[in-house]
């Protein structure tokens, strides 16, 4: 492990693996051409790729070398998700693979039964996507979606799959897998990982945001969160028969 | 992989990657004295690598508590609007995946506690307590959790010998990454 503190006035501390460290970790000065800015961790920040966002020490100061992990509180108790049994993960700081539909999505006027694209997006801190899977009838059927070139590693893959809508009540799906054979876990697969299934998720404690995206057509639902939306599409068909 | 093959590694890496690097360096800041980077250097490890001289009990810490922590944390760490959640006790973990997590049912290791205050406490006034007050708070807070005694004195030999109740609680998510 290597030690890797910022120069926050708490001095958030992380251990990462060497594993890692000599792998991809990079320190970022520049972003889109110019200079951190303050909030993204100014004047240097760390990045390793395909790892949770908080592991990205901001405002970086030191990287010290370690026999093992320092055992911070941030890993220590923070980020260490806590099971259902009891027993807690530490250093689960991998995004494992995920994909959700950005299209269509929440205040969307959909106009009409007719063709639709559906559209989203897909990462995995493992690798590349390899096949993103949709069904537009809650899982019965799937069909493979279109990758958009070019796919990278440990990057956003859009993905695309026509589909036409019949006016109905639809749950929209999609699923994906990275080049390592990563499959996208299930709703109840996942929820060991994170929160009650019904309580929704936290994506942003939890290694693996999840899984299959529910979009409910027709149906009132409360807004739910990334990883769940359950959407009300009550709105745009009115305005539709209007 | 031993230590001394991981420093070699690192060292390595860090030779091979000047080169390329040092054409492209963006010449931002400057070098960094030794004693800059030991004011740093505070990082404890579970083992307690890294812990300073001094000592302190608990009896010590109660008032290093009253006087520097309780404005947010509450009278005997029960709490307060500004710090809510009460530093000892806890529910089972059994009870749920949101159970609020405390140094008594949840932490690993003592020196998080030790390490936590030292770089982090009090939360407007960060790194101002000496290593006697970082001991006797970090044995004031572990007596709270009923983890050690009133008069057990905490130092660097005795603190990392405190075996904490959720020590083996833990499970490595990604053993093959690390």
């Amino acid at each position: 492990m290597g030690h890797r503190e910022g120069g926050d006035a708490l001095a958030l501390h992380r251990s990462v693996p060497v594993k890692k460290a000599l792998d991809d970790a990079m320190i970022g000065l520049y972003q889109n051409g110019e200079r951190l800015m303050p909030g993204n961790g100014y004047p240097m920040r760390l990045l390793l790729p395909g790892y949770q966002g908080n592991m990205n020490v901001k405002f970086l100061r030191r990287l010290k070398l370690t026999e093992g992990p320092a055992m911070s509180y941030y890993e220590g108790k923070i980020y260490s998700q806590l099971l259902p049994d009891g027993k807690a993960y530490r250093f689960h700081f991998l995004q494992e693979v995920k994909s959700f539909i950005t299209h269509p999505s929440f205040g969307l006027k959909m106009n009409g039964p007719g063709y639709y694209e559906i559209s989203g997006i897909a990462y995995s801190g493992n690798g590349r996507i390899s096949r993103v899977m949709v069904s537009a009838d809650g899982g019965k059927t799937w069909a493979q979606a279109a990758l958009q070139e070019p796919v990278h590693s440990k990057a956003f893959a859009r993905f695309r799959a026509p589909w036409r809508w019949n006016g109905g009540s639809a749950v929209l799906q999609s699923r994906a897998w990275d080049e390592a054979g990563n499959a996208q876990p299930t709703r109840a697969e996942f929820v060991p990982c994170g929160r009650d299934q019904e309580a929704g998720y936290e994506s942003s404690r939890v290694s693996q945001p999840a899984l299959q995206q529910h979009h409910e057509l027709g149906d009132r639902q409360r807004w739910g969160d990334q990883t769940c939306l359950r959407l009300s599409w009550s709105s745009p068909l009115s305005s539709r028969s209007s | 992989m031993s230590t001394l093959e991981l420093v070699l590694a690192f060292v390595l890496a860090l030779v091979l990657g000047s080169g390329a690097a040092l054409a492209q360096t963006p010449r931002l800041g400057k070098p960094i004295s030794e004693a800059d980077i030991k004011a740093w250097d505070i990082a404890v490890m579970p083992d307690g690598t890294g812990l300073p001289p001094g000592s302190g009990t608990a009896v010590q810490g109660a008032r290093v508590f009253a006087e520097k922590c309780s404005a947010c944390h509450g009278e005997g760490g029960k709490g307060s609007p500004l710090a809510p959640a009460p530093l000892f006790g806890g529910a089972p973990l059994t009870s749920g995946i949101e159970t609020p997590k405390t140094i008594g049912n949840f932490f690993g290791y003592s020196t998080i506690v030790f390490d936590f205050v030292r770089r982090a406490m009090p939360f407007s006034q960060p790194r101002t307590l000496t290593g006697d007050e970082v001991y006797a708070a970090t044995a004031y807070l572990l007596w709270l959790n009923k983890i050690i005694g009133e008069n057990d004195v905490m130092d660097a030999r005795t603190l990392p010998q405190v075996k904490m109740p959720n020590r083996d609680g833990f499970i490595i998510r990604f053993p093959d990454k690390i």
